[in-house]
Formats: C-alpha cells, sequence, structure tokens
C-alpha cells in the first residue's frame, strides 16, 4: 500500500522551443510564414488579409459587417466559376473552409490532403483575386446574416456583450461588431464589396501561413505565381482613441422571460502591442482568466452562484478592454457585482502572496507548451505577432519574462490597468430586479436599443 | 497510424498509452462506463453532478484544492458526462505525470466528497442548467427530446437531470452512486503524451493498483419498445424564430448502419454544395440547417434540424425537410455526394487526431465500448465500403415516419 497522504516530488519541466518556422518576404509586402509538419497528411493555408471590421467603420455610413461579408462572399462565384462549381471542386476534394472578420483582419483558411493542395490551392487564389460578388448570391448571404442577427437578439448574452462594446467603444471604429448589425446587413450592396476587396483584399496587404506536410520550395513557388505582384499600397487610418470614461455606468435591457441575468462588465483596455502585454495576462490569469482564478473561485466554488465567470482582457491592434463575464440568478446579481468590484479592488490594493504567484507561474508555464500541440496553432501565434506588430522573439522570451514577475508588477500592473472607477455593467434581463440589485453602484440607463 | 499498448490490471483496471512525445505534457484520462441512462428516474442528474463532484478534494487533497494543486503544477482539467460515459482528463507537464496519477486516483481511493461541498455544487449545477437550458433559445430542446423520443429507457430523461432531484440528493446518495460505478473494473485509464511506457505502467500500478476492483457494471437492460406512433409537437419558447427538429431513432455506435446514417448526414449538410445548404439556407428557408447523427450505446438520434427565417413558416421548412429526406429515401445519395462525405471524414480526422486530449478521450470510449483500441486507426476504414445500396437501405429502414418525433419551436406570444 502506497502512502497517499504525501504528495509525490517530482522533476523539473521540460523545455519546450517555439517551433521553428520559415519567413519569406515577397518583394510585394506580402509575408509568408511556413510550418512544415509531415506528423500528419494534410495541408492548412490561411490568409490573412490586414484589414478588419476597422475599417468598415472608414468605409461609409453604417458599413458595420463589410469586411465580413466581403471576406464570406469570395467563395461566391470568381474567376468564371459560378458559386456552386466553387463549392463543388472545393467538398470533391474534401476541403474544409473558413472565412470573415474579426476587428483588425479578414481571413480565407483552406484545409485539405496533400494530395489535393493544387487544386484547394488554386481555387483559393481565384477566389482572393477575381472574386465576382454575384448579386443573386449576395441577396441570399444578406438574409442569411440578417436572419442569424434576429436570433442572436434573443441570447442575453450577446446582449449584454453587444451592449457593453457599443459603450465602452462609443463613436470609435471598434464599437461595431465585426459580423455587422440587422440595419447594416439589409444595406449593402455589391459596390460597397468590390470596393473593400479592391481596397484591403490585395496581396500586398496580405499574410500568408501555410502548415503541413508539403515541400517548401514547391509551395513557396505556388505562392510567387499567383501571388507576387505589386498593388496599391493599403491606406492607414488612424483614429485617437480616448475611451476615458467619468464614474461608474450600469446599463439595463429588458430581456422578457429571463430566468437568469447575463452580466458583461468592465472597461477600457490597451492594444495587443503594448509593452505590458506578458504582465496583463499573468495579471488576468490571477484575477478571473482561469477555474482556479480568485473571482471564479469566489463566485462559483465557494458561494455557487454561477456555472462559471471568467475575465479576459481583448487586445486590438488600436485599443482594447477588459471584460468580466456570467450568468448569474436575478437575486444574486447584486451580490455578484458587488464581490466581483471587492475583487478587482483587492489586487490592486494588496499585495498577492508570493504562493500564489508561483502557483500562477507554474499554470501558466506548465499549460503554454498545449498551445503548441498543433501547428495551426503555432502559425496562429506567428500570424498574431506579424498583424499587430509585436516583436517575434515575443514567444521564445514569454516563459522567462512569465517568470519574472514580481509582487511589485502585479500590483502595479492593476493599479495601471484594473479600473474599478470607470466600470460599464450591462445587464439583460428582468429589469425591475436587476433595478433594485443594482442601483447601488450607479448611474442606470435603461436601453432599448436592438444592436 | 496510431501505436498504442494496452494493459490490465488484477483489480480490472484497463490501462491504454500512446506515446506522442513532442510536447512536453502528458494527458491522464479516466472514463467510467456509467451515465445519466443508468440513474435511477427518481434521482436523475447524479452522474452529472458527480463529475463536479469528483473536483472538489478526496480524502488526501483538501476541501477545494484539487484544481488548486493541480494548476499549481501546471496542469489542466475538465470533464463530461454523456447518456453512457463519464469522462475526467487532466493535463500536466509530463515531469509532473505523477502528481497527476496521484490527484487522478486519491479521488478514487475513497469516497472524495462532504456536505459542504456537495450543497455548493449543487447550486452550481442548478445555475449550469439555467444557463444551457432554462434561459437559453431552444435550450430546453435536449429536455423534450428525450422525453418524447423515449419511454422506458434511461434515454428518457436529460444529462442534467430534474432541478427538483438534483436539490433533494444526499451525501449518502453520491456515496452509494460513487461505490456502485467509481471503481477500477468499470473505467478505463488512458495516457497519452510524452511519456514512457513503462513509467506509465508502473506508476499506474502504483497509484491505481491497489484500489479494490469493485463490481463491475451489469448489462444495462435496454428494452425501450418501438416508437408506437409518429409524434409532432408544438413547443412555445421565448424566441423570435420558429426552428423544427426532425428526430428519429438510429442504429447503435458501431454498427455497420450506424455509420450508414453517418455517412448520410455528411453528404447532405457538409460544405456549400450539400443538398441541404442549395434546398434550405440558399432558397432562404433557413439561416442553419444541418443533420447529425448522435451516437449512443444501445440506440442513436438522428437529428434534422432547420432554424426557420423570417417570414417562413414551419409549414414552408417541413416541406423542404420532406423532400429532402423523400429524395434520400428513393435514391439514397448520389456518387457524388458519396465521394465527398468520404473525402471530408478523412480531412476532419487528422484534424481531431492532432490532439492529445481528443486522443485519449476516443482510446477509453472504444476500450468501454468495442473493448477494440485500433479503432481509433479504423475510423475512417468504416465508410471505405459503405455504397448506395446500404446507405439507401439503411436510410429506409430508419428515417421513415413512424419511427420518428418532431419538435416545432414556436415563438412565445409576448406581452
Amino acid at each position: 500500500m502506497i502512502d497517499r497522504s504525501i504528495m509525490p516530488l517530482t522533476g523539473k519541466q521540460r523545455d519546450i522551443k517555439f517551433p521553428d518556422f520559415n519567413e519569406i518576404d515577397f518583394n510585394n509586402g506580402l509575408k509568408v510564414f511556413l510550418v512544415k509538419d509531415s506528423r500528419y497528411d494534410l495541408i492548412t493555408t490561411r490568409f490573412l488579409f490586414r484589414s478588419g471590421s476597422y475599417f468598415d467603420y472608414f468605409s461609409g455610413d453604417n458599413k458595420s459587417g463589410l469586411a465580413s461579408i466581403t471576406s464570406e462572399m469570395l467563395n461566391k462565384g470568381a474567376a468564371g466559376y459560378s458559386a456552386h462549381q466553387i463549392a463543388e471542386i472545393l467538398d470533391m476534394n474534401g476541403a474544409i473552409t473558413g472565412s470573415g472578420a474579426g476587428y483588425d483582419a479578414s481571413f480565407l483558411s483552406l484545409t485539405c490532403l496533400p494530395s489535393n493542395f493544387d487544386e484547394v490551392f488554386g481555387i483559393g487564389a481565384d477566389m482572393i483575386l477575381d472574386p465576382a460578388f454575384p448579386e443573386a448570391e449576395l441577396i441570399i448571404k444578406k438574409n442569411r446574416l440578417i436572419n442569424s442577427l434576429i436570433s442572436m437578439q434573443d441570447d442575453g448574452s450577446y446582449l449584454a456583450e453587444r451592449i457593453f462594446k457599443a459603450k465602452v467603444f462609443e463613436g470609435t471604429p471598434y464599437a461595431g461588431d465585426p459580423d455587422g448589425n440587422i440595419k447594416s446587413a439589409g444595406g449593402f450592396e455589391r459596390e460597397d464589396l468590390l470596393q473593400f476587396k479592391s481596397k484591403y483584399f490585395n496581396p500586398s496587404n496580405m499574410i500568408i501561413a501555410a502548415v503541413g506536410n508539403f515541400d517548401i520550395d514547391y509551395i513557396v513557388k505556388k505562392m510567387r505565381d499567383k501571388f507576387e505582384f505589386k498593388t496599391g499600397l493599403n491606406d492607414t487610418v488612424n483614429f485617437d482613441f480616448n475611451l476615458k470614461q467619468e464614474g461608474i455606468k450600469i446599463y439595463l435591457k429588458e430581456k422578457e422571460d429571463a430566468t437568469q441575468a447575463s452580466l458583461y462588465m468592465g472597461h477600457r483596455g490597451v492594444p495587443r502591442n503594448t509593452e505590458d502585454s506578458v504582465k496583463i495576462i499573468f495579471l488576468n490569469t490571477m484575477l478571473g482568466g482561469s477555474f482556479t482564478s480568485r473571482i471564479n473561485r469566489n463566485l462559483r466554488e465557494e458561494k455557487g452562484l454561477t456555472y462559471g465567470v471568467r475575465t479576459a482582457f481583448s487586445f486590438m491592434k488600436y485599443s482594447g478592454d477588459f471584460s468580466i463575464e456570467a450568468e448569474i440568478n436575478h437575486e444574486k446579481a447584486g451580490q455578484a457585482v458587488e464581490e466581483i468590484i471587492g475583487e478587482l479592488n483587492d489586487i490592486r490594493n494588496n499585495y498577492a502572496e508570493n504562493d500564489e504567484i508561483q502557483q500562477v507561474k507554474n499554470y501558466i508555464s506548465g499549460n503554454y507548451p498545449m498551445q503548441l500541440e498543433s501547428s495551426n496553432s503555432v502559425a496562429g501565434k506567428i500570424l498574431s505577432l506579424e498583424l499587430y506588430g509585436v516583436n517575434k522573439n515575443y514567444y521564445s522570451n514569454y516563459l522567462s519574462e512569465v517568470d519574472s514577475i514580481s509582487q511589485e508588477d502585479i500590483i502595479g500592473t492593476a493599479g495601471k490597468y484594473i479600473l474599478p472607477d470607470e466600470l460599464t455593467i450591462v445587464a439583460a434581463g428582468n429589469v425591475k430586479k436587476l433595478k433594485e440589485q443594482l442601483s447601488g453602484f450607479g448611474e442606470i440607463i435603461i436601453t432599448e436599443e436592438v444592436l | 497510424m496510431i501505436e498504442y499498448k494496452e494493459y490490465e490490471y488484477g483489480n480490472g483496471l484497463r490501462l491504454v498509452m500512446s506515446k506522442r512525445p513532442e510536447i512536453p505534457n502528458v494527458i491522464i484520462n479516466s472514463s467510467f462506463y456509467v451515465g445519466s441512462k443508468d440513474e435511477n428516474p427518481e434521482k436523475t442528474g447524479i452522474s452529472h453532478l458527480l463529475e463536479h463532484l469528483m473536483f472538489t478534494g478526496s480524502k488526501n487533497v483538501p476541501q477545494g484544492k484539487f484544481d488548486e494543486i493541480l494548476h499549481a503544477n501546471g496542469g489542466e482539467s475538465n470533464a463530461y458526462t454523456t447518456n453512457d460515459i463519464t469522462s475526467y482528463y487532466l493535463s500536466v507537464p509530463s515531469s509532473k505525470t505523477e502528481i497527476g496519477m496521484w490527484l487522478d486516483s486519491d479521488r478514487l481511493a475513497s469516497f472524495p466528497v462532504n456536505e459542504e461541498s456537495l450543497e455548493i455544487q449543487k447550486k452550481v449545477v442548478c445555475e449550469e442548467k439555467q444557463q444551457i437550458h432554462d434561459n437559453s433559445p431552444y435550450g430546453s430542446f435536449d429536455i423534450e427530446s428525450a422525453k418524447k423520443l423515449f419511454k422506458k429507457s434511461g434515454y428518457r430523461w436529460a444529462i442534467i437531470g430534474e432541478e427538483e432531484h438534483i436539490k433533494s440528493f444526499s451525501l449518502e446518495d453520491v456515496r452509494n452512486y460513487f461505490s456502485r460505478y467509481y471503481n477500477p473494473s468499470n473505467m478505463v485509464l488512458s495516457v497519452t503524451g510524452d511519456i514512457d511506457y513503462d513509467e506509465i505502467v508502473n506508476l499506474t500500478d502504483k497509484y491505481y493498483g491497489d484500489i479494490p476492483a469493485g463490481e463491475k457494471k451489469r448489462t444495462y437492460l435496454y428494452d425501450e419498445p418501438e416508437l408506437e406512433e409518429y409524434t409532432e409537437e408544438d413547443i412555445e419558447d421565448s424566441i423570435t424564430l420558429p426552428a423544427r427538429f426532425m428526430l428519429y431513432r438510429a442504429p447503435k455506435i458501431g454498427t455497420r448502419e450506424f455509420y450508414a446514417l453517418k455517412l448520410v448526414s455528411v453528404a447532405l449538410t457538409s460544405g456549400e454544395s450539400s443538398k441541404i445548404f442549395r434546398k434550405l439556407i440558399e432558397s432562404n428557408i433557413s439561416a442553419e440547417a444541418y443533420m447529425y447523427l448522435n451516437g449512443m450505446e444501445f440506440v442513436s438520434i438522428f437529428g434534422f434540424t432547420g432554424f426557420i427565417n423570417e417570414g417562413k413558416t414551419v409549414k414552408d421548412a417541413a416541406s423542404v425537410m420532406n423532400g429532402i429526406l423523400n429524395e434520400l429515401l428513393d435514391g439514397g445519395l448520389s456518387e457524388d455526394e458519396i465521394i465527398k462525405a468520404k473525402n471530408k471524414i478523412q480531412t476532419s480526422y487528422y484534424i481531431k487526431i492532432q490532439s492529445m486530449v481528443r486522443l485519449a478521450n476516443s482510446f477509453g470510449f472504444n476500450k468501454i465500448f468495442y473493448n477494440d483500441c485500433d479503432m481509433i486507426n479504423n475510423e475512417v476504414r468504416n465508410f471505405d465500403d459503405l455504397d448506395n445500396r446500404f446507405i439507401k437501405e439503411t436510410a429506409g429502414k430508419y428515417l421513415k415516419k413512424e419511427n420518428s418525433v418532431v419538435l416545432n419551436y414556436i415563438p412565445r406570444k409576448r406581452s
């Protein structure tokens, strides 16, 4: 019989190196990253355009969702092929495809077996270089998008998040949902997509990452043949983000029949390229970014107030936000918000114990290798560094930077980036009950708008 | 070809290992041959509640410290409960494999739950039920479909269970359930990642070898009678757009008929050249529509779902959905549809096996239900010899009206 009362002693974690990759600059500004991985008989090619919904804002009145619909329409006819013909080619080759847009980038991705790569890559290149955006297909896409957005209005957590982003980023290019809204979706014309494509979806504004079982020289040649030609340079449009807020604001949205309140609260944040990003990630992991973080432990494991609560710093290219999200019983909403604000103040005002800091260091460093398990995830990391202009050594230095974090770093980072006095608190649910629960925290605004 | 090794211990514990050294982490998966269908009809939800309670501490792991110790050692964990199985995994750096096994085995070696954690997790699970089912659009679907599709077997209630039952569980209820099902002879331990086979065999012996074998789960008596008649029901929900859910009883997992219907669901759903995309989405009936096959031990569920667009009716959707099914029943699939589905299945398989967590999970599942770990290498081959004659025959046998239940979700009239 073993003595189970003693936790076993273990050795030091084996070091992990960020996988090797090739980086190639084409003469038109296009960047190519290659991660060769022969373990699996697959190739994934991701085409990333350095323009996402940020540029919707600069594309005319209420063009929210334009980057997204433009990328999602790439496969709806190109280079003489109809939408149906493209779908047939991709499906016959067993390709798994994706497209869409986030705040700062739009993408097209294609995954297939190496034996089908030539045909899939060829049609992918046609979709990027010569999309047709047929009127009839645009009508179908708009109908689908509008109906999806109508359905989302029934989801309390979606409403709470949308209202939060719209308020925190009010009047800025990040206020809108990258997927658009019901009004904007109805208004898109073919000309809007053609203009957005010609301005932003061109090889000079592109990053390609390919991952999988391929011959490097062969795949680079394929890419050069299709994409190495001069295109117009893209406008970079700067925007002055001044998101400072005076005092706590509470927005309540009525959601008929809600049996729980959807809570989404937080405040302005910082761009991805901030020099404190590792410290911020560390702080968030300790505060609410993991199952054993302070806020989840308090609200779920000690008080049973919620199925789960998570905090996150969303980093965008030019700005960002900090948010806390949970579904809470209406009658406990006040208690939950009070506990959350208490935790925010605590991490700002009191030094964390060294034991807790060491635990978070171990958690981050122990789990980090899992993020490198698939080559696709590695490619995602490389693409993100390039897109956001982050130093390429970021991941090589990541764990040593995590390891160097001190008590002073945490309290300093919390003081700088956790702002309890600027909270925007959004709750979707029974407004009457929520008003009673939350009236003590700040100015209450009932919002009717459907976003 | 995925390599693996197996080992069986004196207490009935079955161990499956697969080495994947590129990443210095290890996945430890414990899968128990028990799920919600095994519950007492008066005590539903206990499998899933126990899944929550297994993370709260154990005899040598102080209450509330399980995940804390795991995280402090660079680990992570998760679990899920289905109708047939309860599966847990821990991920740890390979240097901490022994701590992972210590944590995982200590909660098996003796009953790990106390009153305080039971009361908290009952509340958490009730909140989960609210979040997933009660306060979510179409969220009652799992509960309603189980009720309508099955009348006698343990598949007739949803995994989350009845709220009244969850609230009423005593420590004794949980202890009895734990003692009956959570023992070495009723589980499979699968370990994947940066491992040494001999070391894992020895560590497993050290930490799990002295746990008493316990009772092996008796064969479940699945005695659900055939559906007597076609049922169609309208359910009012807090939604704006209606949806139509067509459900059929389908063959159990692992059978040739099961793979045939799986192929049907992929062929008709996957990709923008699929029939469902063309006839439901492109024709502006649905924003989302799909077929799926939810595999279970004794019977599976074949589903065909269509969310219905503004201005369209349930009748419009029903007409097109029935048309797609009738074409299948009349002619099966086209040659191209079969090729496309097989190709998609192959691509998806290569994506799946890249994950050590999914690999460990598959080993546990395959060992429990098929006693065959090589299933992981045959997943794609199971579809190879399916031809249209057999596909059509299988569709005709199962996708018939009298073997189905239809639920139409209708927007509740608002005040």
